[in-house]
């Protein structure tokens, strides 16, 4: 931008200033009030006792807590291979000439998207519905009337029949943001390519995925950080039960503030959450960058 | 001028969005320095709910009534879904910022009472004893913490009777409920055999087991006493062999599978279809569950439903008959009230609600009103209705646990009993945990 076209500092600085008044509001506030509040035995009312670390303390010692932090991570390690990884594959597929009707397949698979959470939750429940449920009905037609369980109810596999709904809903999103990734590929490089015998699977592998590298880094990046704060669809479709199963930390320190009204100990909670989401995202940045780079350098 | 007329944009745009959240307060003061008396409340009842729900109809006429008297009376009325009302509630508590009536479920209060959230409102029905004295023995409890009264309660009756159908147990030979933990799983594996549930059985929403099953099977086998001992803290512990044994009664009779599988992913409105549908003998719910069956259930199974409550438990200490009752839910007054003309208008605002009209309407549709409604018309109720209606009236009622323990310790028994029906955890290591909420909560500061 040429000098004379360059806003004033004040000028850009007041364009920015409604922005971030309501950031701050809505986000950077509450979490320096959480912060102050998970120093404190609080129970909801005017009185606050100050109690340092021990809420803290109790943290590291609280079995539901980081039960539920393995279910987020859990439901990382599903989001990613169901959202990130087949949102890919079908990113691929609408690439492809194989394919008809691109723009339907790509309309349907982001209708989900749209759906709020809530209405997620409520159509799976009916999928996977003991009685009535499509999931049942389907295994009864096909003669393995065995299989049939109460689905939600099963206590092992819970956090995965969790995930399905979720990767449902969001792949369709990072098909989107695959296409969007794979257009940038330059299109000449792939016909060498093609002409040099590579195509399908082959194609996929040596050339589409390292140059798209940085896409999918970003997609896994953002699945993660979507999954360390998943809640809605867990809080609707199983309650974070049976018993404490499927649990995860949002609605941990949801239903530690709001139903046990413990707020310091839900605000402790919430800066926890914070911190771990924060060091996943560190970690798993660090090592995909690392591998890029040792790629890079072979 | 311009940077003038910028900064001027940016204040009102601050200003709007700041003063959002303190609007409805503005307006309520400048009401009260006027001569109208403005009051806030903020309830559960629904006018959709009205003839269908006893106690909305009750409460909700109730209101009408004191509308129509007191015309000058402004009332700020939210009428809100229940659990969006525990929501809202609770964030206001929070935020110190709850209208000027509201509703308290029984849990709650201790911590309200702590947080000086609630008005202690003895003075006041002090002034109107004929109205305090009319309410049934046992009802003021739950809203009452060291002699004084902070809650008015609304409907009390049971959360523990059994809907059972009579025809299905005659055809396994039972010609009443059985009256025996022995021959209950007897009747079960009977019915089990013809591909029918003994109880259907609904807790995705937690807290169906605490309050119509745990509560009334652990005073079968521990007595009040024990209940009395946790309450004050003086000794009993969630571990005590008795505690384990209800919840280990309870899960056998999962294990057996003499409940529906779906149990914990299923509420509480599926529980009472399934029974509807003939997939269940019976079903274990409160005072509430008997309108739905009058004015829900298919003619059939309407006709053959009879009442009963859980047999007794061998060497059980408790009463045999009991059942978990008292009242629900309270109307509290904001702290923030000071006694005048406005607290006297709440006052007789929430006689008009709770009191003996409205205690009559209740029952006559089918209720169980906390105030003791005398003699009533009994001819418009069903039998079931009455049936229902005569148990709560004859059974003595212990304490439901989710409405005297804290709410930490419900939460962390709710949330277990689901892991314990589910199979994934034993009774032992729930008591285990609840015991652990328990010492947290004795230890809190």
């Amino acid at each position: 931008m040429g000098k004379a076209l360059r806003p004033r500092g004040w000028v850009l600085v007041a364009y920015l200033l409604p922005g971030l008044l309501i950031y701050s509001f809505v986000v950077l506030v509450p979490i320096l009030a959480a912060l102050r509040d998970s120093f404190y035995s609080w129970t909801g009312g005017p009185k606050k006792t100050y109690i340092g670390t021990g809420n803290y303390k109790e943290i590291l010692q609280d079995d539901v807590f980081w039960h539920s932090f393995l279910n987020n991570v859990l439901m990382t390690a599903y989001g990613l291979i169901g959202q990130v990884g087949f949102g890919f594959v079908f990113a691929l597929l609408l690439m492809s000439k194989m394919v008809k009707l691109k723009g339907l397949h790509r309309t349907m698979s982001y209708f989900p998207s749209t759906l709020a959470p809530v209405i997620i939750a409520f159509l799976w429940m009916l999928v996977y519905n003991y009685n009535y449920g499509l999931l049942n009905a389907g295994l009864t037609k096909l003669g393995l009337g065995a299989l049939v369980q109460s689905w939600l109810d099963l206590t092992g596999p819970i956090v995965l029949l969790a995930s399905i709904p979720l990767s449902w809903q969001n792949i369709g999103f990072f098909t989107l943001l695959m296409l969007a990734g794979l257009s940038t590929i330059n299109k000449e490089v792939l016909e060498v390519a093609e002409l040099d015998g590579a195509t399908g699977v082959r194609k996929a592998w040596y050339i589409i995925i390292p140059l798209a590298k940085p896409t999918l880094v970003v997609a896994s990046l953002l699945c993660i950080a979507n999954n360390m704060r998943g809640f809605e669809h867990i809080y609707a479709l199983t309650g974070g039960g049976p018993g404490n199963s499927s649990s995860v930390m949002a609605l941990y320190a949801y239903e530690t503030s709001f139903l046990r009204f413990r707020y310091g100990y839900g605000s402790a909670l919430a800066i926890a959450i914070i911190t771990l989401t924060m060091l996943m995202i560190l970690l798993s940045t660090l090592i995909l960058q690392r591998r890029n780079h040792s790629k890079g350098g072979a | 001028m311009n940077k003038r007329s910028f900064m001027l944009g940016l204040m009102v745009v601050a200003s709007s969005v700041l003063s959002a959240c303190g609007s409805g307060e503005n307006e309520e003061s400048a009401a009260e320095s006027g001569n109208t008396i403005t009051i806030s409340l903020m309830h559960r009842y629904q006018e959709s709910n009205i003839g269908k729900s006893p106690e909305d109809t009750a409460v909700l006429d109730g209101l009408k009534r004191f509308r129509e008297d007191y015309p000058d009376i402004e009332i700020i009325e939210e009428q809100l879904q229940n659990e969006d009302y525990s929501i809202k509630a609770q964030a206001l508590a929070a935020a110190d910022d709850m209208p000027d009536v509201f509703i308290v479920p029984g849990s709650w209060m201790t911590n309200f009472v702590d947080n000086e959230i609630v008005l202690p409102l003895d003075k006041e029905l002090d002034k109107r004893p004929e109205w305090r004295d009319g309410y049934r023995a046992g009802t003021l409890d739950a809203g009452t913490r060291e002699g004084q009264i902070y809650g008015i309660p609304i409907a009390a009756g049971p959360t523990h009777l059994i809907y059972y159908n009579a025809d299905l147990f005659a055809s396994i030979g039972y010609d009443q409920f059985p009256a025996s933990w022995t021959d209950l799983m007897d009747a079960g594996d009977k019915l089990a055999e013809k591909g029918i549930n003994l109880f259907s059985y609904g807790d995705k929403s937690k807290g169906y087991a605490m309050s119509s099953w745990i509560s009334a099977l652990t005073d079968r086998i521990n007595g009040p006493e024990w209940t009395e001992s946790i309450l004050n803290g003086d000794g009993a512990k969630f571990t005590d062999e008795g505690f384990i044994q209800g919840i280990g009664i309870m899960s056998e009779l999962a294990k057996a599978g003499y409940l529906n599988k779906d149990l914990n992913s299923v509420d509480n409105d599926t529980m009472v279809n399934y029974y509807f549908e003939g997939r269940s003998a019976a079903f274990v719910s409160g005072i509430w569950s008997a309108m739905n069956i009058v004015n829900n259930a298919p003619d059939e199974i309407k006709a053959s439903t009879r009442v009963a409550v859980f047999p007794g438990v061998e060497n059980g200490l408790g009463n045999p008959l009991s059942s978990s009752g008292g009242a629900g839910v309270y109307y509290s007054v904001n702290s923030g009230v000071e006694a005048g003309e406005k607290l006297d208008a709440i006052m007789t605002m929430l006689e008009y609600m709770t009191g003996s009209d409205s205690a009559k309407l209740m029952a006559e549709v089918g209720g169980f009103p906390a105030y003791d409604p005398g003699d009533f018309d009994t001819g418009k109720l069903h039998p079931v209705a009455l049936a229902a209606y005569e148990a709560s009236a004859a059974a003595d009622a212990t304490k439901i646990f989710d409405l005297w323990f804290d709410a930490s310790i419900v939460e962390v028994l709710n949330t277990g009993i689901q892991g314990v029906m589910a199979g994934s955890r034993t009774p032992e290591q729930l008591a285990e945990e609840t015991q652990q909420a328990y010492e947290t909560f004795l230890n809190q500061p």
